[in-house]
């Protein structure tokens, strides 16, 4: 089970300079670790998502059941509304049965996602019978693609580390 | 004025040890992860990664966060703002020893 020399000393083979060539085949092994340990795509993604795909549908929802049956003792946009929230209940709970790691920075990330997310929802709760509701109901997918734009830019930057890590490798055993 | 010291006086001894390595950097890149999911991802066991878990807290690197899920004990891992400056000067030092043509960061 285990594959680490208990004994030598990372990169220092009888003495406490690390050679060049043990240095870049540590910063390669740093690189490759830290891109591996985080999953690609991040679970809170998904579960970021199905909110917005949720907030844009309860919100047209609440707009189009609001315009469609007025008067009726069933209250069409309550039933959106409730359905919607067990959607974003089942959403923010997902992330929580995979239990994988988040990447450095995407908790305060998340937040901010999730504040913004917040917002547009009250907003299209408030004024989801209004004409509003058209303007808002789109600003969920903008808010998702910029989510998702952000956490590929970081995916592919830790990646470009990797490999600029093990191209160093390479380059240095390189005869 | 004095010469530029060699960049391996800039290593961290904490560093020295492999597992002590890749724990750092397995934790580095994350904001916390759970002692199984570590110990899975590094190959050790139970043991070496206690071990070296408790001399890196003892170091100042890593916070070990104890709870319970349901009755199950549970250790959540996470580097400290501390632990994560000194590993990031610790690559540095790395880079620079690799590449001496990279200059110090600290004396800029």
């Amino acid at each position: 089970m285990d594959t680490h020399s208990d004994s030598l000393p990372t990169g220092d083979r009888g003495g406490d300079r690390p050679t060049p060539e043990e240095a870049r085949r540590m910063l390669a092994d740093a690189a490759r670790i830290g891109h591996r340990t985080p999953e690609a795509v991040p679970s809170v993604l998904i579960s970021f998502a199905i909110l917005c795909a949720t907030g844009t549908m309860a919100t047209l929802g609440v707009h189009l059941a609001a315009r469609m049956i007025p008067g009726s003792t069933f209250n069409a946009p309550l039933a959106v509304t409730l359905m919607a929230m067990a959607w974003v209940f089942v959403a923010i709970i997902v992330p929580f049965l995979f239990r994988r790691p988040l990447r450095r920075g995407l908790a305060t990330r998340w937040l901010i996602y999730m504040g913004s997310w917040g917002v547009l929802w009250a907003a299209s709760m408030l004024l989801g019978d209004s004409s509003a509701a058209l303007v808002l109901a789109p600003l969920f997918l903008v808010l998702f693609m910029i989510a998702a734009a952000t956490e590929a830019k970081r995916t592919r930057t830790a990646q470009a580390e990797e490999e600029a890590a093990q191209s160093a490798v390479v380059d240095g055993e390189a005869p | 004025m004095s010469a530029p010291q060699h960049p391996r006086f800039a290593l961290d001894s904490s560093l020295a040890h492999p597992v002590r390595f890749s724990l750092v950097a397995a934790l580095a890149s994350v904001e916390k992860v759970a002692f199984g999911d570590l110990r899975d991802e590094l190959q050790v066991s139970d043991s070496v990664l206690s071990k070296q878990i408790a001399e890196l807290e003892k170091a100042g690197f890593v916070r070990a966060t104890k709870s319970f899920v349901g009755k199950r004990p549970r250790t959540t891992l996470s580097l400290t703002s501390d632990g994560l400056v000194r590993w990031r000067g610790h690559l540095d030092a790395l880079r620079r020893i690799a590449d001496p043509g990279i200059p110090d960061r600290r004396s800029s």
